[in-house]
């Protein structure tokens, strides 16, 4: 049974790998962000983990990191933070090896009442991991 | 009701170092029966031949690894090894002597590195 939720380990690597003048700790959460909270800011998922080997000792997990900024361009520097960020270490799991598999930017467009709603870079990510 | 075991208890050791990170593997015991039908026999006739093994598996590559290591040894300096194939807990393993035929790292893009390996075994296989 794993020490932490893989989880909290994604967000361990994430607050620990991007300068808090990039993106402040506070602004890197679990699934959505309020939307009144300032940007930039990170939101992150984990789609699934499952076994790695047959004893149970690894685990490969998918992950969707989203960098949320006023514009493409922001979106767009901040996603390279992210990829340098997802990097393997020890983050109360041990991250193995960390591949960013796919990255994609939607901009920013306008929303209900003509407000412009951010941009978004979305970085999925496969990480092998163990908790020993 | 039919007993079923998981995968996660099996093990398998390399001169006494266990494998970590096995995705896969498997062993097959072979039996070469001799034909021995006469021409009038209506019925083809065998007796017990020569027996045999193998085996294979893929994993994670770590040369750090003893186990993992001395695979890559053998093949590489022509050496032996003793195995030791544990399906789950309980009577359930195959013990041998047997030469890696075959050591494969390899790399994909998005992926991590990864071997696979044969042995041919030699002599008898115990079944325990």
């Amino acid at each position: 049974m794993p020490a932490i939720p893989i989880e909290q380990a994604v967000r361990t690597m994430l607050t620990s790998n991007i300068a808090n003048l990039t993106v402040p700790d506070a602004s890197i959460t679990h699934g959505y962000r309020l939307q009144d909270s300032s940007l930039p800011a990170i939101t992150f998922s984990v789609d699934s983990t499952a076994n790695g080997s047959i004893s149970a000792d690894i685990f490969v997990s998918e992950a969707t990191v989203t960098a949320i900024a006023a514009t493409t361009y922001d979106v767009s520097v901040l996603q390279a933070a992210v990829r340098s960020a997802c990097i393997a270490g020890s983050y109360g799991l041990f991250f193995r090896a960390v591949d960013v598999t796919n990255q994609s930017i939607l901009p920013e467009s306008v929303g209900m009442g003509d407000e412009q709603e951010p941009a978004q870079g979305i970085t999925n990510i496969t990480v092998h991991w163990s908790s020993s | 009701m039919a007993t079923v075991y998981p995968c996660s208890a099996a093990t398998i050791t390399v001169g006494g170092s266990a494998i970590p990170g096995i995705i896969d593997a498997s062993v097959t015991l072979n039996h070469e029966p001799i034909d021995c039908t006469e021409i009038a026999d209506a019925w083809k006739n065998f007796t017990a031949g020569q027996r045999g093994g193998s085996m294979q598996g893929t994993i994670y590559y770590n040369q750090g690894a003893t186990a993992v290591s001395s695979l890559e040894g053998a093949v590489a300096g022509g050496l032996s090894v003793a195995i030791v194939f544990t399906m789950h807990t309980g009577p359930a393993s195959y013990t041998a002597n047997g030469y890696v035929t075959s050591f494969t790292p390899s790399l994909a893009v998005n992926d991590v590195v990864r071997a696979s390996f044969a042995i041919t075994f030699y002599g008898a296989v115990t079944v325990g």
